[in-house]
C-alpha cells in the first residue's frame, strides 16, 4: 500500500494545478493559434486561411504604425521611469528625511488605483477647460490651452505623463528594497578609499541594485508594449491622428469588428514582438555584463 | 480506518468535500423569471421598473396582463456587450442568455457581422408585419437595425438632431442666429457674436460645441447630407466629394481664422456647466440630450432655444440623427411570443409611450403617436418667440425634424470606418490650424482617398458573404 501511495500521491497533489493549467492556459492558447489561421464570423462560420491573417497583418500599414507607436511609447516610458524611480528611491532612502513614510505611500498610492481610474482622472485634468489648461493659460496669458487630447504630440505626452504618474511609485518601492539590501560596509570602505558621492553611486549602489534594475526594465518593457487602457480611455479610440494607436489597441479594433481569427493573429504577433524585444534586451544586458 | 493515500490526503479531501458541499447548499437556487431583459441605460431601467405614482410600473403591468414575470438587469454598456458578444459567439442558450436585450447604436454593428442565420438576434420582420407595426414605425429607423433587409431590433427612438443655443447671449450680441439658413451663414453670424463677446472680455467663449477628438458630430453632419460612412453593402463612402467638403468645413469651424467652435467637457454634468456658464453657446441637441440639460443646468430655463440645423446645400436635411437604442430578442429565447409581447408593451403600447414621456423628452418611433397633444405643448425651459406663449413647442419641432431624418446604416465594418474618418478629421484640423483654408479641401480629398483604399482592403480581408 505504501508503494501505491508513494507512487501516485505526488500526481494527485499536482493534478489540480495541471488540470486547471491545461483547461485555462494550454487549451485556450492552442485554440487561439488555431483561430489565428481562420477567418471567423459568428459561432459556426469559420474559414481556413492558413497564414493569410498573418500575411495581411504584415502588409497592413496601420499595424506597423501601431508597432512604431508602441515601441516609441515603451522607449520614452522606460527612459523616464527607471531614472525617475531610482532618483525618488535615493531621495526617500535618506534616514534623516522627515515624513519619508508618508512620501513613500504618496508616491506609491497611484499604482493602487489602476489604469482606467488614472486615465479618467487625467482626462478631467487635461480637458480643454481642465485645471492643467487653466493653469497654463493663466501662466502664459493665452486664451487657449494645450490640446492634450487633440494634438498628436501633446496627446503622446499626456499618455506618458499619466503612465509615469501611475508607475513611478512601483519602481520606487523595488529600488528602495534593493537599496536597503546593499551592504553598508561597502559604502564605508569606498568612503575610506576617497570615493565621492557619484563614485559611490556608480561603483557600489548601481552594481548592488542591478538585479532589480534588470527586473524593472524587463517588466516595464513588457508592460509598456501592452499599453492600452490609458490611450483607450483618454482618447476613446486611436487618439488624434492615431497617436494613441498601440498594438493592443489594434488588436482591440480587430476584436470589436468581430473577426476573432484576425484578432488572434494580432495577439500572437504581439507575443512575438514582446519576446523579440525582451530577448534583445536580455542579450544586450548579458553582453554589457561580459564587457 | 485505513485510506490508501494516507490520512493527510483523506483529511484534505474531507475538508474539500465539506467546504464544497456547504457552499453548494448555502447558495440559494436563483429562480429565473419567465423573461430576462438586459438594459444598459439607467433612465430606461427607471422607465420600465419604476411605478409612476399610483400607476404600477410597466413591468408590473406586463406581469399582471400576461402572468409572465420579467427580470430586469441593468448592466454597464461595455460589460453588457462583452457578455452578450461571448454568449452569441458561443451560440449559448439557457439561463444565462437574456431573452431580450437593449443595444446602443455604437455597439450594435458587431452583432451584424455573422451570416444572417447566425446573428444572435431573432429576425423580427414577420412579427412586425403580423402585428401591423411595420407600417406604423419610422421606416428609416428600422433600416438602422437591419442587415440585408432583415430587421433585428425595434427602435426605441428616432433621435432627431436640432441646434440648441443660448438665446440670451446671441440676443445680447445683436445676432439673430435663427436667420442662418446655411452653415456658412451660421459661421458668419457666430463670428459677429464672438467679436461682440470678445469686446465684452469673454476671451474663452465660443459660439458652438464640436468635438475635436472624435468624429461623432462630423458623422452626424455627414448624415445630414445623406452620407453614411459605409453603404448597405459595406462599401466605403469616404471618397464622395461631399465628404471632403464637409470635413473641410468642419475643420474651419474648429480651427483657423474663422474659428467658431470648441470641444465640450466630458460628462453630462460638466458639459451642462459649459452651457450654463456660457463657455459654449450652441450645441447639437438630439432629443435624448435635453433631459440631462434640464437636470444639470436648470438655471438655463428660459434662456435657450432650439432651431433646425443649418444646411450645407439646399438638398441637405434640416436635421440629422445622433445616437439611438434598439430592443431585440435573442434567437435562442425560449418563449419568443412572450418576448415580443414585452417588446410591444415597453416600446409601442400607449402605456409604454406614456411612461417614456413621463421620464424624458424623447420622441418615439411610432409615427401616429406624434399627434398626441403632449408633443405639441409649450416647454417653459425653452424661450418662446411667440407672444403669449410660455415656452417653445420643442416637441413640435422634433416631430417636424423626425419626418425628415436621414437613413442611418449600421454596418459590421463601422468599427473600421469610424477611426478612418477621425484620422482625416485630425489631419484636417492640423492643416486648418497651420494654413487656414488654403488647400484644405484638396488635401482632405487626398487623405480620404488614401483611407478609402486602405479601408476597402481591410473590409475585403474581413468580409464573409
Amino acid at each position: 500500500m505504501w508503494n501505491w501511495q508513494h507512487r501516485y500521491a505526488p500526481y494527485l497533489f499536482v493534478s489540480p494545478f495541471v488540470v486547471l493549467f491545461c483547461v485555462f492556459m494550454l487549451w485556450p492558447l492552442g485554440r487561439s493559434i488555431l483561430l489565428s489561421l481562420h477567418k471567423t464570423a459568428g459561432p459556426r462560420t469559420h474559414r481556413w486561411m492558413g497564414l493569410g491573417n498573418y500575411g495581411f497583418l504584415i502588409q497592413d500599414r496601420l499595424f506597423w504604425l501601431a508597432v512604431l507607436n508602441t515601441l516609441a511609447y515603451a522607449a520614452a516610458f522606460l527612459l523616464l521611469q527607471i531614472p525617475a524611480s531610482l532618483g525618488l528611491a535615493l531621495l526617500l532612502d535618506r534616514r534623516n528625511l522627515r515624513g519619508r513614510h508618508l512620501f513613500r505611500f504618496a508616491f506609491f498610492s497611484p499604482y493602487l488605483v489602476g489604469h482606467v481610474f488614472v486615465a479618467v482622472i487625467f482626462l478631467l485634468l487635461l480637458a480643454r477647460n481642465g485645471p492643467a489648461n487653466q493653469f497654463l493659460m493663466g501662466l502664459l496669458g493665452t486664451s487657449e490651452g494645450l490640446g492634450w487630447t487633440t494634438d498628436p504630440l501633446a496627446a503622446r505626452l499626456a499618455v506618458i505623463i499619466a503612465a509615469l504618474w501611475l508607475s513611478l511609485g512601483y519602481g520606487m518601492i523595488y529600488f528602495l528594497a534593493a537599496l536597503q539590501s546593499v551592504d553598508r560596509e561597502l559604502y564605508d570602505a569606498a568612503e575610506v578609499d576617497g570615493a565621492g558621492a557619484w563614485s559611490r553611486f556608480w561603483h557600489v549602489t548601481l552594481p548592488g541594485i542591478k538585479p532589480v534594475l534588470v527586473f524593472l526594465i524587463l517588466v516595464g518593457t513588457i508592460g509598456a508594449l501592452q499599453l492600452f487602457e490609458l490611450p483607450y480611455v483618454m482618447f476613446q479610440g486611436g487618439g488624434p491622428q492615431r497617436a494613441g494607436m498601440t498594438v493592443v489597441m489594434y488588436l482591440f479594433l480587430a476584436f470589436e469588428s468581430g473577426d476573432i481569427g484576425y484578432a488572434s493573429a494580432v495577439g500572437w504577433a504581439l507575443v512575438a514582438l514582446i519576446l523579440g524585444v525582451t530577448l534583445a534586451q536580455v542579450r544586450l544586458m548579458r553582453a554589457a555584463r561580459e564587457d | 480506518m485505513s485510506f490508501p493515500l494516507g490520512k493527510p490526503i483523506l483529511v484534505m479531501l474531507l475538508v474539500a468535500v465539506i467546504a464544497g458541499g456547504t457552499l453548494a447548499l448555502r447558495a440559494k437556487p436563483r429562480h429565473r423569471a419567465d423573461l430576462v431583459l438586459w438594459v444598459f441605460a439607467d433612465a430606461h431601467a427607471q422607465t420600465y421598473a419604476k411605478d409612476m405614482g399610483p400607476t404600477p410600473s410597466l413591468l408590473r403591468q406586463f406581469t399582471a396582463n400576461t402572468g409572465k414575470t420579467v427580470q430586469l438587469e441593468l448592466i454597464g454598456n461595455r460589460g453588457l456587450n462583452v457578455r452578450l458578444g461571448s454568449l452569441y459567439m458561443a451560440d449559448a442558450s439557457g439561463p444565462h442568455l437574456p431573452d431580450l436585450v437593449e443595444l446602443e447604436i455604437g455597439t450594435v454593428s458587431r452583432y451584424f457581422r455573422p451570416p444572417l442565420d447566425e446573428v444572435g438576434l431573432l429576425p423580427l420582420n414577420g412579427l412586425l408585419k403580423q402585428s401591423g407595426w411595420l407600417d406604423r414605425l419610422v421606416r428609416s429607423r428600422l433600416v438602422t437595425w437591419s442587415k440585408q433587409g432583415t430587421i433585428f431590433g425595434v427602435p426605441h427612438d428616432v433621435s432627431p438632431v436640432a441646434l440648441c443655443y443660448r438665446a440670451d447671449l446671441f440676443a445680447e450680441a445683436g445676432v439673430d442666429i435663427e436667420s442662418s439658413r446655411t452653415w456658412q451663414e451660421f459661421q458668419d453670424n457666430c463670428l459677429k457674436a464672438q467679436a461682440h463677446w470678445r469686446q465684452q472680455g469673454h476671451r474663452r467663449r465660443w459660439a458652438l460645441e464640436l468635438f475635436e477628438a472624435s468624429s461623432g458630430y462630423l458623422g452626424c453632419l455627414l448624415l445630414q447630407r445623406g452620407i453614411n460612412l459605409l453603404d448597405v453593402d459595406d462599401r466605403p463612402q469616404l471618397d464622395d466629394p461631399r465628404v471632403a467638403a464637409t470635413v473641410a468645413a468642419y475643420a474651419l469651424m474648429l480651427a483657423g481664422p474663422r474659428r467658431i467652435a470648441a470641444d465640450g467637457a466630458a460628462g453630462d454634468a460638466v458639459y451642462a456647466q459649459d452651457m450654463a456658464t456660457g463657455t459654449l453657446c450652441a450645441w447639437l441637441a438630439p432629443d435624448w440630450r435635453l433631459a440631462s440639460m434640464k437636470q444639470y443646468a436648470p438655471q438655463l430655463a428660459g434662456k435657450v432655444r432650439l432651431m433646425p440645423l443649418p444646411r450645407f446645400e439646399p438638398r441637405d436635411a434640416p436635421t440629422s440623427t445622433y445616437g439611438g437604442t434598439m430592443l431585440g430578442i435573442s434567437r435562442r429565447c425560449a418563449d419568443p411570443q412572450a418576448a415580443w409581447r414585452l417588446v410591444e408593451h415597453l416600446y409601442l403600447s400607449r402605456a409604454g409611450l406614456e411612461a417614456r414621456q413621463h421620464h424624458s423628452d424623447m420622441l418615439p418611433p411610432v409615427m401616429d403617436a406624434w399627434d398626441d397633444p403632449v408633443y405639441h405643448r409649450a416647454d417653459p425651459y425653452f424661450a418662446s418667440h411667440a407672444p403669449g406663449e410660455t415656452g417653445q413647442r420643442i416637441g413640435e419641432l422634433y416631430v417636424q425634424l423626425a419626418r425628415q431624418i436621414p437613413v442611418r446604416i449600421v454596418s459590421p465594418a463601422a468599427p473600421l470606418a469610424e477611426p478612418s474618418l477621425t484620422f482625416v478629421m485630425g489631419r484636417a484640423l492640423a492643416h486648418a490650424r497651420r494654413h487656414g483654408q488654403a488647400g484644405l479641401e484638396e488635401a482632405c480629398r487626398q487623405w480620404l482617398a488614401d483611407e478609402t483604399r486602405s479601408l476597402r482592403r481591410r473590409i475585403r480581408q474581413g468580409k464573409f458573404e
